[in-house]
């Protein structure tokens, strides 16, 4: 079956609603939803850069590929074509069939398939060593996020913490200490130490990918929103001095990522606040527990792709002007637009809905026009692989 | 006695992080300060990386007034060096302050003061209030050159470097125009609609007068990563294809640009292929420009002008082939076996990269080379280094792990990506793996 049939065939199965390889006009589509807006893929395949996927309503898989024919529109392929319709790189093969294996359509899982292809080194040195890197970091996070929550219970009851280090953490003195600790929590608030222990086991897990107040190391999540809040500065700041055409794709750039920041706290904050009172936390730890992973999933589908964006850009502002324009209109190219029904759960952003739009880019001195294989821009998005969190 | 960086991570960092937008300026530079004493400390390091965005920023607009608004129809021209060579940044730049210094004093004072006020009060070059009073002060100071030029000449030094600047004087409408449309530098060659439009603004540069052509042209050709390709883009748009002063132009244009590339050549010749990103811009670079030299000779049909563009591409030739080629054939080649070691000891990544940068820019060499006539030496390096890539991916290593001859094969496939294509690394990488689970 040839490319084309295949997605006219596709068309056809779906019906009207969702029509394959259709042309949705930047400015008229905003995702719904997080789902419909898809999980960001850190393809090296310079057309496919951050394409993301999704299940139709068949629950089949399709790609969402900006800008994929330089006409400013989103096409949307079914995934079962995608080796037909371009050549990628290996690592890209690599990363397609294991996704294509193992159809995750979260964040995280998506996210944890990539570091694993690009730990193989088909993404080049550098992002294999930063991969290799990150899959090793979620254990330290874990425990970072326990270690804090311990320390949590020792303010709540008072008791001295000192002396208590997250690198003497597995002595036995501190685990002797922990164990008071928890059975004085176990007293305080009518359940058994054993209770405790795994209701603060349990919240870590789920709160590695954030971190909790006051750690000595932040999960991922809450850094990407500190990235993004000096993304928001650093591309205001550009704008300044760039051109008139260059300030408006810039503001609207700055203005998503503040969007998207904004809720971010917003939702920090409640999870912040659930942790604050580490009493009532242990206590209602399934309620609680529930609550938490929500928080921390909505956080990592609402900050998907923002990670790969603002390294690009840091990565771009430090080399030239020409670099930086190239990079901001890579930026626009694959912004993640915060859905509309999100937007509309925030009164202060639910007037905007409707005037969120992008304008035609000017694929003016990119390279990836030509037909030629961008050998360059694979290894900067290589780079930027290496670079991204 | 000061808190060593390393002892205020993480949690000061996590916050310079946090709070990088909302420090003052001052805060910013006072930190960094600190950093920057310890900068042996890799959290110093880290601490000055999240900085970075905020220093950039304060790296403030330089302040404007009258002697930069004077500068600014030549200043792409201008050089560091007390004499420059370079054909094209062709004005050193010491002989701005005396030639401001006599030009300012001749200067009518409500011109020289209307200048003086609108570039205190612009935000930036690009103000729009700013435009007017500075074509006041280009025009004036174009006359005071033109009516004082020996006076002035006397105390700039080079008499060319004058004339350079009173030729941009004169032409700063249409410099501006250039500059407007162009924008940054490093560009590549003009998209045809850009071409279009500065082929047209030379050529009313031109009209003005041969110098201000010529010194248009300089200007807009000092955007370009390869000044030369500016000469292809103008001759397809028809500047200097019939005899008149726009092919005179074209001819001095075609001069600098050969100066320009026979400099590009010694840089070349004297890195030795040691960057190769440097070596495929500079081989770019040598293609387009020598393209553009060679379709003005032809249709100008000027014999010395093709007799240098081949002395031009024979040094261009001999440089590639003789010396560059082949260094970068043996980093590739020698480092093979080390690159593949880190990838599987996975601790650092050095030899790997420099391989890597290796192979990446003799494959991307391909067109340029082609251009040059110097392709069938890339196509044998390339050879070579895949039948190297080729024999280890198939050795057999006794007490090998089956982990490790993955990690093997999996670096030597993207090693076949960068010298094939992905196509055939994935040919080779099935074929590898196929063979190592037969071997299993």
């Amino acid at each position: 079956m040839t490319v084309q049939t295949a997605i006219a065939a596709d068309s056809r199965a779906r019906g009207p609603q969702i029509d394959s390889a259709s042309l949705l006009r930047g400015s008229e589509y905003l995702p719904a939803t997080f789902e419909e807006r898809g999980v960001a893929i850190s393809f090296t395949t310079p057309k496919l850069n951050q394409a993301r996927i999704r299940r139709n309503e068949r629950q089949a898989l399709e790609l969402l590929v900006p800008d994929f024919a330089d006409s400013g529109a989103t096409y949307v392929m079914p995934w079962a074509v995608l080796p037909e319709v371009i050549s990628m790189t290996l690592h890209d093969r690599e990363l397609y069939k294991a996704i294509t294996a193992e159809p995750a359509l979260t964040p995280w899982d998506i996210r944890r398939l990539q570091l694993q292809v690009a730990a193989r080194g088909l993404a080049g040195p550098a992002a294999a060593q930063a991969s290799r890197r990150a899959l090793g970091e979620e254990e330290r996070l874990r425990l970072a996020a326990n270690f804090a929550l311990i320390q949590k219970v020792f303010g709540f009851l008072g008791f001295e913490t000192g002396g208590l280090k997250a690198a003497s953490f597995l002595s036995p003195e501190t685990q002797d200490h922990v164990r008071r600790a928890f059975h004085a929590l176990a007293r305080e608030i009518g359940a058994s130490p054993e209770q405790c222990y795994a209701a603060i086991a349990e919240q870590s897990v789920s709160l590695a990918q954030v971190g909790v107040p006051g750690a000595e190391e932040q999960g991922r999540l809450r850094r990407i929103v500190d990235d993004m809040r000096s993304f928001v500065g650093s591309v205001n700041g550009w704008a300044i001095t760039a051109y008139t055409e260059h300030k408006g794709r810039a503001a609207l750039v700055a203005r998503v990522a503040e969007q998207t920041v904004m809720i971010a706290d917003w939702d920090l904050e409640r999870l912040d606040g659930r942790i604050r009172d580490i009493a009532r936390f242990v206590r209602d730890w399934h309620r609680e527990a529930q609550e938490v992973r929500r928080l921390v999933a909505r956080l990592s589908w609402l900050l998907d792709g923002w990670d790969h964006i603002t390294a690009a850009w840091f990565c771009a502002i430090d080399s030239s002007e020409i670099d930086t324009v190239a990079t901001l209109a890579e930026i626009e190219r694959v912004l993640p637009r915060v859905p509309r029904k999100e937007l509309e759960a925030m009164p202060q952003f639910a007037e905007s809905v409707a005037g969120q739009g992008r304008g035609r880019r000017v694929a003016a001195l990119q390279d990836w026009r030509t037909r030629s294989r961008d050998l360059d821009m694979i290894r900067r998005l290589e780079t930027v692989k290496g670079a991204t969190r | 006695m000061t808190t060593p960086a390393s002892q205020l991570a993480p949690s000061v960092f996590r916050d310079l992080g946090s709070k990088l937008y909302r420090l003052t300026d001052a805060e910013v530079l006072e930190i960094a300060a600190l950093l920057q004493k310890r900068e042996h400390d890799p959290q110093a390091r880290k601490g000055l990386a999240i900085l970075r965005p905020r220093l950039r920023l304060l790296r403030l607009p330089r302040g404007l007034d009258a002697r930069r608004l004077f500068c600014m129809p030549f200043e792409m021209l201008l050089s560091e060096d007390q004499m420059p060579t370079d054909p094209i940044r062709r004005i050193a730049r010491a002989a701005v302050l005396p030639a401001w210094t006599q030009v300012s004093a001749r200067l009518p004072a409500e011109v020289l003061a209307d200048a003086e006020a609108a570039a205190a009060e612009a935000q930036s070059v690009l103000d729009p209030d700013l435009q007017q009073p500075a074509a006041r002060l280009w025009a004036a100071a174009a006359a005071v050159v033109a009516d004082d030029f020996d006076a002035i000449a006397a105390s700039v030094g080079e008499p060319q470097w004058l004339r350079d600047i009173g030729a941009a004087l004169v032409g700063h409408r249409w410099i501006a125009e250039v500059r407007r449309q162009l924008r940054c530098e490093g560009l590549p060659r003009p998209p045809e609609d850009q071409a279009r439009e500065i082929a047209g603004m030379i050529r009313n540069a031109i009209d003005l007068g041969e110098d201000i052509g010529f010194v248009t042209a300089l200007v807009a050709a000092a955007h370009f990563r390869s000044p030369g390709s500016l000469v292809g883009a103008l001759l397809d748009n028809r500047v200097g294809v019939t005899p008149g002063p726009g092919q005179a132009v074209i001819r001095r244009l075609c001069e600098a640009v050969g100066v320009d590339l026979e400099r590009e050549i010694a840089g070349l010749q004297a890195s030795n292929g040691a960057d190769p990103h440097a070596f495929i811009a500079t081989l770019d670079s040598l293609a387009t420009g020598l393209k553009g030299l060679q379709g003005f000779a032809d249709k100008a049909g000027d014999p010395e002008l093709k007799l240098e563009v081949d002395r031009v591409l024979h040094a261009a030739r001999t440089a590639a082939v003789e010396e560059v080629l082949p260094r970068m054939h043996r980093t590739a080649g020698d480092n093979l076996d080390g690159a593949v070691q880190e990838a599987l000891s996975g601790e650092s990544f050095d030899t790997a990269l420099m391989v890597e940068d290796s192979m990446a820019a003799l494959r991307r060499a391909r067109p340029a080379a082609e251009a040059l006539g110097v392709a069938p030496a890339v196509d044998r390096a390339v050879s070579d280094l895949l039948a190297a890539v080729r024999a280890r991916a198939t050795a057999e290593v006794p007490g090998e792990s089956p982990s490790d001859r993955e990690a093997r094969i999996m670096a030597l496939a993207r090693y076949v990506e960068l010298l094939e294509g992905p196509d055939a690394a994935q040919a080779c990488l099935d074929e590898w793996l196929a063979a190592a689970m037969q071997a299993a």
